[in-house]
């Protein structure tokens, strides 16, 4: 039964708990105009917030035009206020069977990290919604609030197995079709190791689909470094299929090489595309991984400031 | 690049296990990965260099190899050829044994040898030392160093073959021993036919050595082992000896199996007694054989001489072949007697089984006395007055009706008959005296013995010496001073005990004589006790040997046949032979030899430099590499290029 403590949890211990409470502060202090339990939409609308001004249109609501500027400058202008409303924080958490790779897992550090950002946004009074993008299991979750909702989250993330293969763009797609209709956050949190390439065109139809989005790359240490030698038949851990290879020095330098490619390839098409790319590989510190995620966007238009 | 011991390249087969090994271990693993992406595209990478990543991959196997081939190299005594400047002092070693003799077409080996010899001599510069040594049975100087060319050729002119074989290592080291100190270029020149002793040549020489090559194979049949042994059946007829021939004939090189007859002659005085003839069929290699041979009483001889009839081959000297027939277990005793003899004499030696008694009067003694004869001879009642040839016995007895009694018997000087003697002493330490009492022994008379130089006395008696004993060069001869028949002490045990110690006394001193000379060129030593010299007469040698610590040495015997000693008891035959299967092989067989230089076509001489610990360390650099790339990068912590 999940519990609303996250001490209780694996994915969150308290001293994990108390250091993402330092890092909200930290970003609350570097994020100019900064408030507590508020996020502003990006939508332009009718709280008293101003926002900005804009020329009139026909069709606009007379009750908007700005008397005060139209007197001063015989312009109209229509006056838009930041509309005062919750961001949903979509985590895509990929839970195929490459993400068993690794000690600990690959799986096992995207939960924590899952669970991280889970814990900053519900309470800080934003809406979660889990999805996990493995075959068989790719659906949306409901979105979640409100503090007490932390152990919910906890609890589904520690219920993840890594299993079949990856369906990040089916599960993207039944996202963007549910409850991220609406523009939100979105957290990718995969290996992007399927051949079709399905979790990179995944997080551009995120993009795509104007969500602010962070693609977190989780390689194990043994993807970077292949602890291997000699002859070996390599089989891939979701298909089942083979590859007879001669592991030697040269292959191992060819691997790093083309490691570094797909990842610096991967890297300059998704911030082309607006994402943001966050290396987790090997073993760097969850906290780093975090504070490059958020610190961009509370550098940007501000869900987690 | 050449190798001396071409065989030993058979330890490469090991690369087969080495490579099974190596492919075993390469087992291969399974891995599961996150995804094979990557892992295609590194695959099609790696096809562009597809070759020299197998090298690579499996460079741990080719330097093994590689340093098995070095290593298989190494162990074959690689030697390179360089050439040599022309020596300002030349040790020739020219082969004289007995193989040489062997025909190589209208001359014979040692001709070519001789040839080859007087040619190196003409190609040397004006000024050079040569010295000539004859490797020969035993290796011997045959021209002193000397720049004189004309004596030069004639010392390589005179040079003969001998009948034995020899090793020519031992001339080898005599070379080296000349060529020591000094400087300027040196060199040995070394001709044989390559039929030598020593497996391998590896003398090592101060100078380079070149080897030259006479002769060319030739087939050849003959004797490498004769050998007369007394058949277990023993006698078939009184006096008759049964033997069984053991011989072995060697053969090389045969194209097929050829027969030859194998005769059996006993050598005598003035001619020889043919005993056996057997057909054999001998091909390459040794053929054994067994030849019954039965020799009457009176066919003895100390020879028996084993030859091949119908050979037909290159070597003469190996068709002939002496063995020497044993002596008999039996010991031949001459009882020479007057008329009637002693009856108490005759008794005790015809009791005694290990002996063959002969009796007969002085006139065919005297009759017999010429021939040699390694028995005992047993005087009573006559003996000649002088000092006697062999080992003999001599009771005294009253002289013939008419006759006075002599001064002298058997060389011993007499006393007057004394009556009643009675002995006191007996000499502890004389074997002809073992076990003879002096008690209870009563004697009508005697004559005490006036004892001279090299006589002792065994029995001594109240008036004088009653035994008496001479030992000489020619013999050992035991007086007894008096007539047993005149007495008791035929009755006594004494009596059989002393005849039984001179029978015993003969049969040792007969085995101390025995001369043991089988094959020519060893060195023979001739037990000659009490003699001053040997003269030693046959094949192209009469000399006189002298004798230290009772034996005399008869050294470089190097010519087969029947030769003649005589150690003052009467001329002994000794027969020498070559009974070498080395010479016997005259196929030509590679020489095993290190360092050795040859000459080339155009009369430059190229010396073989070995490359053997060249290709030993370059194997032990490839598996230093291989530790370095592999073992050691483990140990440095799996770093990688």
């Amino acid at each position: 039964m999940p519990s609303g403590n996250p001490a209780h949890s694996s994915l969150l211990d308290p001293e994990t708990v108390r250091a993402l409470d330092r890092l909200r502060l930290e970003l609350r202090r570097r994020v100019e105009g900064a408030r507590a339990g508020d996020r502003r939409s990006t939508r332009r609308g009718a709280s008293v917030e101003f926002a900005e001004h804009r020329p009139y249109a026909p069709g606009d609501d007379p009750r908007r035009v700005d008397w005060n500027v139209f007197s001063r400058l015989g312009e109209l202008v229509v006056r838009l206020s930041v509309a005062e409303e919750d961001v949903t924080l979509h985590l895509l958490v990929d839970a195929s069977r490459s993400m068993a790779e690794g000690e600990p897992s690959k799986l096992h550090r995207a939960r924590r990290l899952a669970a991280a950002l889970g814990y900053l946004c519900l309470t800080g009074s934003e809406r979660v919604a889990l999805t996990v993008t493995s075959k068989g299991a790719a659906r949306p979750g409901d979105a979640l609030r409100g503090r007490r909702r932390v152990g919910e989250l906890l609890a589904r993330l520690d219920a993840l197995a890594p299993e079949g293969e990856a369906a990040m763009e089916r599960a993207v797609d039944a996202v963007l079709s549910g409850v991220g209709r609406k523009a939100g956050v979105a957290v990718a949190l995969t290996d992007f190791l399927d051949e079709a390439g399905s979790a990179q065109r995944a997080v551009r139809r995120l993009c795509a689909a104007r969500h602010e989005t962070v693609a977190v790359h989780l390689l194990s240490e043994a993807e970077l470094s292949p602890p291997m030698m000699g002859e070996v038949d390599l089989v891939d851990s979701e298909t089942g299929q083979a590859l007879q290879l001669t592991v030697d020095d040269d292959a191992l330098v060819a691997y790093r090489a083309r490691l570094d490619a797909w990842v610096s390839e991967l890297d300059a098409d998704l911030r082309r595309r607006g994402a943001r790319y966050v290396r987790a590989f090997g073993d760097r510190p969850e906290l780093d991984v975090l504070t490059e995620a958020l610190g961009a966007r509370a550098g940007g238009r501000g869900w987690s400031s | 690049m050449e190798l001396l011991t071409p065989w030993s390249l058979a330890a490469l087969a090991l690369a087969v296990p080495l490579a099974a090994m190596y492919l075993r271990r390469r087992k291969r693993e399974r891995v599961e990965v996150s995804s094979l992406a990557l892992w295609r595209r590194v695959q099609a990478d790696l096809q562009q260099r597809a070759g020299l990543r197998r090298f690579r991959a499996e460079r741990a196997l080719w330097l093994q190899l590689v340093a098995l081939a070095l290593l298989a190299l190494a162990l074959g005594g690689p030697t390179r050829s360089a050439r040599v400047e022309p020596p300002r002092r030349l040790v020739m070693v020219v082969d004289t044994t007995a193989s040489m003799q062997a025909r190589d077409g209208a001359v014979t080996r040692l001709d070519r040898a001789k040839d080859a010899a007087l040619r190196a001599l003409a190609a040397l510069p004006e000024g050079a030392e040569v010295t000539v040594i004859e490797g020969g049975c035993v290796p011997s100087i045959a021209v002193a160093t000397t720049r004189e060319r004309a004596g030069l050729r004639r010392g390589v002119t005179s040079l003969r073959a001998r009948d034995c074989g020899g090793d020519l290592s031992r001339a080898l080291a005599l070379a080296a021993d000349r060529l020591r100190g000094g400087g300027g270029a040196r060199r040995v020149l070394v001709l044989t036919d390559g039929a030598t002793r020593a497996d391998a040549l590896t003398v090592a020489t101060p100078a380079p050595v070149e080897v030259v090559r006479v002769g060319s194979p030739a087939a050849n049949v003959g004797v490498v082992t004769a050998d007369l042994r007394p058949d277990a059946r023993g006698e078939s007829s009184p006096g008759a000896r049964r033997f069984s021939l053991f011989g072995a004939l060697g053969g090389a090189p045969l194209d097929a199996p050829r027969a030859v007859t194998v005769r059996a002659a006993l050598v005598r005085d003035g001619g020889e007694t043919s005993v056996a003839l057997r057909e054999a069929r001998v091909g390459n290699g040794r053929s054994t054989l067994t030849i019954p041979v039965e020799l009457r009483a009176e066919e003895s001889a100390p020879l028996l001489r084993v030859s091949l009839e119908g050979a037909g081959d290159a070597l003469a000297v190996d068709d002939l072949a002496y063995a020497p027939v044993p002596p008999s277990g039996r010991l031949a005793v001459r009882l020479v007697t007057r008329a009637g003899g002693s009856p108490w004499v005759s008794r005790a030696l015809r009791a005694d089984a290990t002996v063959t008694l002969d009796a007969m009067d002085l006139a065919r003694w005297s009759a017999l006395r010429g021939r040699a004869f390694d028995g005992l001879t047993v005087f009573h009642g006559t003996a000649p007055e002088a000092r006697l040839a062999g080992e003999s016995l001599v009771f005294l007895t009253g002289p013939e009706e008419g006759a006075s009694d002599p001064a002298r018997v058997a060389g011993f000087a007499l006393d007057p008959w004394a009556p009643r003697p009675r002995w006191t002493d007996v000499s502890p330490i004389d074997d002809r005296v073992r076990f003879v009492g002096t008690a209870d022994v009563h004697l009508a008379a005697a004559r005490p013995v006036r004892l001279g130089a090299d006589e002792r006395a065994l029995v001594t008696a109240d008036r004088g010496v009653m035994i008496a004993a001479h030992d000489g060069p020619r013999g050992s001869t035991t007086l007894a001073a008096f007539d047993p028949d005149r007495g008791d002490w035929p009755l006594r045990p004494g009596f059989v005990l002393f005849l039984r110690d001179a029978v015993e006394h003969a049969r040792r001193r007969r085995a101390a004589l025995a001369l043991d000379a089988r094959r020519a060129g060893a060195l023979v030593t001739i037990p000659a006790e009490g003699a001053e010299r040997v003269r030693v007469r046959g094949p192209e040698t009469d000399q006189w040997l002298p004798v230290r610590d009772g034996r005399a040495e008869w050294p470089f015997a190097s010519r087969a046949g029947v030769y003649s000693v005589e150690r003052g008891r009467g001329a002994e035959r000794v027969g020498l032979s070559l009974l070498d299967p080395v010479e016997s092989a005259l196929g030509v067989s590679e020489l095993p030899w290190r360092g050795a230089v040859t000459r080339g076509a155009g009369g430059a001489v190229f010396e073989r430099r070995p490359l053997s610990w060249a290709l030993a360390l370059a194997a032990l650099a490839a598996l230093g590499v291989e530790w370095w790339l592999f073992a050691g990068l483990r140990l440095r912590g799996g770093e990688r290029p």
